[in-house]
């Protein structure tokens, strides 16, 4: 489970009607491509119409993108041993989660309504991080974050460390598989949704680190720990930015490797491997969605 | 301090070092003890090697089969210690140091004391072990190792009877409560967790583990000496502690020897003077 924020229910702003009518443009252009790959027999998807009338747009555009179907497409290398459902709902908070008691994933719509009024306008200041990535990174990040819960649930993975932690190096793993540009779309949104939350106050009292989950930064950190340590050419302007304190920087390479043995040992062996070859070569996101 | 002292005041005590090492076969552990360069570390020097925690380390890690020699030292260092592959754990005569400062500096009840400084000690001497575990043996590590390895430490705490349990787990929540560390900005960007955030995942293990011993760090309304766990976090704990267990018992219970790992249980690793008057 994701940090929990409050939910925000205001008006949706125009832009994201200009994306969706680009994603649905694009989506025809990228259909043949995941398509291409076979849908995990074993996970099956239900899109939950929500109660409230601020997060129809949402729901619409969530579908009418094909999320679950393409993550379920997405997921088709991995030999789960139980059935899972993806599911996305309406939840009364910024939230999304996976649940042992009946094995599903569930995306909140508060979740991509909260992604698309975080999100920059077109880019950060800086100009590192775009609407986009924000929005796309963030979404798929907090996706594969509950997919990591979901692999050490179903795969009885040893998790010696914190799992929430766990779950995040999940998520900065499985992003760095793919091409540049999905890297960096992955990445960067997943940055950005840390970024833009707040750590505890200095003079915050003791019981505000009671969590599971560590802080924004320190999640923050950590990605883009793994993301340097695992292609530090890509990643390079994030410390040469200071976004990855350069002592940081200098432990990220066998952190990452550390991590990369841990998924070689627990998770590697339930994955087909060819598949997984033809997962990793296959454009899961739009032109539109890596800009 | 009173709410754990009556708890405690329900155990039994004896603790008889003499035992514990005596009965201790040969591992695959080597120790050491180095002189300290600056005079200050003398004293604690001296009284680690009089306290023999060295051979007491070696004793309790001896049902552990290691691929290759490890070599627990002492030394003086000018940084905390831990363990680099290839190198020996090294606990620092100045972290020794910095944990009796900090004990010192915020009571001055003298088992409260004792408490923090023998709790820390073991804390700090089964963190950067467990580095070296992970290391030799392989494991495979999800969550940050740092994190890991306090997980592993405190898991291994609550398997020697409430005793040792207890002391160990208090005397280390103790310490974290009262190092008073404030972060802020890149602090944030450590590989290590605030103490705060290590408090209570060492809260979090050992109620999970046992919550009739560890019942007062439950969450509850009114004063306590030490802050609780949340709701929302006690709910998980036990969870949290089956969740080490399992991977303890995959990936290290396999290296260690069963028959010699029940007379280190059998056996009795702390002082009577390295518990608090009130568990006592």
């Amino acid at each position: 489970m994701i940090a929990a924020r409050p939910a925000r229910y205001s008006r949706l702003l125009t832009f994201v009607l200009a994306i969706a009518a680009c994603a649905s443009f694009s989506r025809a252009a990228m259909a043949q491509n995941w398509q291409a790959i076979p849908a995990n027999i074993n996970i099956s998807f239900e899109y939950v119409p929500p109660e409230s009338p601020q997060l129809q747009g949402v729901y619409q555009r969530v579908k009418a993108r094909q999320v679950l179907e393409e993550y379920q497409h997405f997921l088709a290398p991995i030999r789960l041993p139980h059935p899972l459902k993806l599911r996305a709902a309406q939840c009364g908070v910024v939230n999304a989660a996976y649940s042992l008691s009946d094995r599903s994933l569930t995306i909140c719509y508060e979740l991509v309504d909260w992604l698309e009024k975080e999100a920059p306008q077109t880019v950060t200041t800086d100009g590192f991080i775009t609407r986009q990535a924000a929005i796309t990174g963030g979404l798929i990040g907090v996706m594969l974050h509950e997919t990591g819960h979901m692999l050490f649930d179903m795969f009885d993975v040893p998790v010696f460390g914190r799992e929430e932690d766990a779950a995040d190096e999940t998520a900065s793993f499985f992003a760095l598989q793919f091409n540049k540009e999905v890297e960096l779309t992955l990445i960067r949104g997943i940055v950005y949704q840390w970024a833009v939350q707040k750590d505890p106050a200095a003079s915050a009292p003791m019981s505000v680190y009671s969590d599971e989950h560590g802080t924004a930064s320190q999640r923050m950190y950590n990605s883009l720990c793994l993301a340097y340590g695992g292609d530090p050419q890509t990643f390079q302007g994030f410390v040469d930015k200071g976004y990855l304190p350069k002592n940081r920087a200098a432990s990220c390479a066998p952190e990452f490797a550390l991590v990369k043995y841990a998924f070689e040992t627990t998770i590697f062996p339930f994955v087909d491997a060819d598949l997984m070859a033809r997962v990793k070569q296959t454009q899961w996101l739009t032109p539109e969605e890596m800009k | 301090m009173v709410q754990f002292r009556r708890a405690a005041a329900l155990l039994p005590v004896v603790f008889l070092l003499a035992t514990a090492h005596a009965q201790s076969p040969a591992s695959q552990v080597d120790i050491r003890y180095d002189i300290p360069t600056d005079p200050q570390f003398q004293p604690i020097y001296e009284d680690l090697k009089r306290r023999a925690v060295l051979e007491r380390l070696q004793g309790f890690l001896s049902p552990l089969r290691l691929p290759k020699k490890l070599t627990l030292r002492t030394a003086q260092c000018g940084a905390t210690g831990g363990y680099k592959s290839g190198e020996p754990v090294t606990i620092c005569y100045d972290l020794v140091k910095h944990i009796i400062d900090v004990a010192k500096q915020n009571t001055k009840d003298p088992s409260e004391q004792s408490l923090m400084i023998y709790g820390t000690f073991v804390e700090a001497a089964l963190h950067h072990t467990a580095y070296a575990v992970f290391d030799l043996l392989n494991v495979p590590i999800l969550g940050r190792i740092d994190d890991a390895a306090d997980r592993l430490a405190a898991f291994t705490m609550m398997q020697f009877g409430d005793k040792v349990a207890y002391t160990t787990i208090v005397g280390t929540a103790t310490f974290f409560q009262y190092s008073k560390q404030t972060w802020t900005g890149s602090d944030f960007a450590s590989e290590a967790s605030p103490d705060a955030q290590r408090f209570y995942n060492y809260l979090c293990i050992a109620y999970g583990g046992d919550p009739l011993t560890f019942q007062f760090f439950a969450p509850r309304p009114g004063p306590s000496m030490l802050p609780r766990l949340s709701e929302k976090r006690a709910k998980r704990c036990e969870g949290e502690y089956l969740q080490v267990r399992h991977a303890f018992n995959l990936r290290i219970m396999p290296y260690i020897d069963p028959a010699l790992l029940i007379k280190v249980r059998a056996g009795q690793w702390l002082n009577s003077d390295e518990i608090a008057t009130g568990v006592k």
